[in-house]
């Protein structure tokens, strides 16, 4: 159960089935070795998903990352999403209402479920991207460096991923609470 | 050039500024297109809580649930 669901988060940030498997194993070998050291106070998810993190960070900062193909920037498919929020004028063609907040735990986890399938439904490359930045914590120029990628696409890429997650997040949170009323 | 920004470029910053920031000029330019448009301040809100909560997310142990959903339909 841990495995397969730290395996499907290091697919998700990595896109290739055998390095996720390494670096998951590897992962689950620390997790015992250093089981000792574990504070109380995280769950054992969360402490994995740590490590992991780790082994990811240092993957991509590795030279062994070389080999691997460099990005190509295929994900247009959001630019049209993103286009048609847009007139002419590049205002917002319906206007942006403001989002409730989740008002209990509920709520909260509901909302997160729903982020965790609008993230999943990234294409591949901004995903990717996406998680080195909010995951992995990786400053832009260190992106860009590793991808092969100009600042600018670096960028793009991450305005685009953040402004289809809003959109997302808009259709299925906010508007299945309105659906409820 | 136009010294308004407009809400595409407002967007656009308010991305940027979540990775880097932002010089005195784009600062200045957005927070007068913020003060005055509502749709953009409510743009900055929601990409600020998208980050937030992703990053929850990930630490937490994201699992993806496209394969996920494979898996249950067998």
């Amino acid at each position: 159960m841990l495995r397969q669901r730290l395996l499907r988060h290091a697919k998700f940030a990595l896109h290739d089935q055998d390095l996720a498997e390494d670096l998951v194993q590897d992962t689950l070998v620390a997790v015992v070795q250093q089981h000792a050291q574990r504070r109380g106070d995280a769950s054992l998810l969360t402490w994995s998903t740590a490590i992991l993190k780790h082994k990811v960070a240092d993957w991509y900062r590795s030279p062994a990352r070389r080999r691997i193909v460099q990005m190509n920037l295929e994900d247009d498919k959001l630019d049209d999403a993103i286009d048609a929020l847009y007139d002419p004028h590049d205002a917002y063609v319906d206007p942006i209402p403001a989002w409730q907040q989740p008002d209990n735990q509920m709520e909260q986890r509901q909302m997160m479920t729903i982020l965790e399938q609008c993230v999943s439904c990234l294409p591949r490359q901004t995903g990717q991207v996406f998680m080195m930045r909010e995951w992995l914590e990786f400053e832009t120029v260190e992106i860009c460096e590793r991808l092969g990628v100009s600042t600018d696409n670096c960028r793009t890429i991450l305005h685009r991923a953040r402004m289809s997650l809003r959109d997302c997040m808009q259709r299925d949170w906010i508007g299945r609470e309105e659906a409820n009323r | 050039m136009n010294w308004m920004y407009s809400c595409r470029q407002a967007a656009q910053l308010l991305s940027r500024r979540l990775d880097e920031r932002l010089g005195l000029l784009d600062r200045m330019r957005l927070s007068l297109h913020l003060s005055m448009c509502d749709s953009c301040r409510h743009v900055e809100q929601q990409l600020n809580g998208v980050q937030a909560l992703s990053a929850d997310l990930f630490s937490t142990g994201f699992a993806p649930d496209s394969e996920f959903r494979a898996e249950r339909k067998d």
